[in-house]
């Protein structure tokens, strides 16, 4: 019985693109197989991206990540996008997780147990994280498959980002070590590379000094119509093709990967 | 592991993170709450389990029930590291990450549960109890010199 690849996108910095990439990442990889996409951060950007939905509070009240992990059980969670992609969504309540897992006495092993009931229904999970040190990253980090749990550590070439790669990294390591000895760090995305910033060249050799052979070749770059496709959604949107076009390549390179590994 | 992973481990392991703490104090108290369902799930066995002998029962003034179960291959005297728990100097503390074997690990956390358990201050027992254990190596081995002389 196969069961899921768990993918973890995340960086310990706001605005790097995570939400976008974790989400279109979900949708094409659902062109083709099963995928189950999960909201961990409290801002619900991922849930609004995939559902069109911007009222998450109510919408989902109470019908979140949160309950999925509190109650040991993602099924009741899981939400239809369309086609061979669900979500599990969240919203601001996310925020009291930490106070929610200390008072239930749940661990960090508590996102995989929600997710045991479902890990043979999809091929792929992929997670959006918050940025920073809490439990909403930690959980997905911690989250054994079979078939291999990822991080991919997103970079939009700020120096501010480039500081947050060793923090996003550590607590990779830590979770590794603690929790889930298969973790590996799939790769580091650049994304919203700005192509007429000269900087450019310049972080791409220092991210490939420290960290040899992470970086994807494919790049995302900053586009109008990435950026409007949180506005117009991914139905019947005419520039869909152009939107997601350096995310076709990463995603078949991301495969790739996974396989090797 | 892969050459590209362990380079990043170096590079990270220079310094105890932030990341590394917050997990491992999940990590510590998983393990502990793992012991405590076990400890609730047999509790008639758990005191055998432990193997200190029973003058720290009148010591420590708690009721805990423990086997009187002398072993003189110890070196290290339990009654008197365990009673020091009730000490009050306080010595300036510095906090340190330490790999255990897993069962040493794990007994250590029934121990404290069982030293914990009744006892108003449950806070940094577990702090104490390693910390006074080297402490009398340490004195043993003549680095430090014994406490009150
Ligand atoms: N490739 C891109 N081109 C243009 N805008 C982008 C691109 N990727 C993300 N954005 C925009 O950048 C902002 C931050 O992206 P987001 O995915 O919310 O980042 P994060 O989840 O890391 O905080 C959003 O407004 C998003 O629409
Ligand atoms: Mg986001």
């Amino acid at each position: 019985m196969s069961v899921a690849k768990i993918i973890t996108f995340g960086i310990s910095k706001g605005g790097c693109s995570k939400s976008t990439s974790s989400g279109i990442t979900s949708f094409l990889l659902s062109r083709e197989e099963k995928v189950l996409a999960i909201d961990m951060d409290s801002q619900g950007n991922l849930t609004s991206f995939l559902t069109g939905e911007y009222d998450i509070c109510d919408v989902f009240e109470n019908k979140t990540v949160l309950e999925a992990i509190t109650n040991g059980d993602a099924r009741p969670y899981i939400f239809n996008v369309k086609e061979n992609l669900d979500i599990i969504p969240s919203n601001d309540y996310l925020a009291t997780l930490a106070k929610t897992m200390y008072s239930n006495k749940l661990g960090l092993d508590a996102l995989e147990k929600a997710l045991k009931p479902v890990m043979d229904r999809y091929d792929w999970i992929i997670i959006d994280t918050p940025p920073g040190l809490y439990e909403q990253t930690l959980l997905p980090l911690a989250t054994k498959s079979d078939e291999g749990s990822y991080a991919i550590v997103m970079f939009d070439g700020s120096m501010f980002a480039y500081y947050a790669i060793p923090k996003f990294m550590e607590i990779i390591q830590a979770t590794q070590e603690a929790y889930n000895p298969n973790l590996k760090t799939l790769g580091i995305l650049f994304s919203l590379i700005d192509s007429r910033a000269k900087e450019n060249e310049a972080m791409e050799l220092a991210v490939e000094e420290d960290y040899p052979k992470l970086k994807f070749e494919s790049v995302i770059k900053r586009k109008a119509t990435t950026r409007r496709l949180s506005i117009e959604g991914f139905e019947s949107n005419k520039e869909l093709d152009n939107a997601i076009e350096y995310y076709v390549p990463f995603v078949e390179e991301m495969k790739k990967r996974v396989k090797k590994h | 592991m892969s050459k590209n992973t362990n380079a990043i481990k170096d590079k990270i392991k220079k310094k105890d993170s932030a990341a590394r703490q917050f997990v491992n104090q999940f990590a510590a108290e998983d393990e502990e709450r793992k012991t405590d369902i076990k400890k609730n799930n047999d509790n008639n066995n758990i005191n055998n389990d432990v193997n200190i002998n029973n003058d720290i029962v009148n010591d420590s003034k708690t009721d805990i029930d423990l086997k009187n179960n002398n072993n003189e291959d110890n070196i290290i005297n339990t009654t008197s590291i365990l009673s020091s728990i009730l000490d009050d100097e306080e010595p300036s503390k510095e906090f340190v990450g330490i790999y255990f074997d897993a069962d040493v690990h794990k007994g250590l956390n029934k121990l404290v549960i069982n030293k914990s358990r009744n006892k108003k201050k449950k806070k940094g027992i577990k702090s104490k109890i390693v910390n006074d254990v080297i402490r009398q190596v340490l004195e043993a081995e003549g680095i430090l010199s014994k406490k009150g002389d």
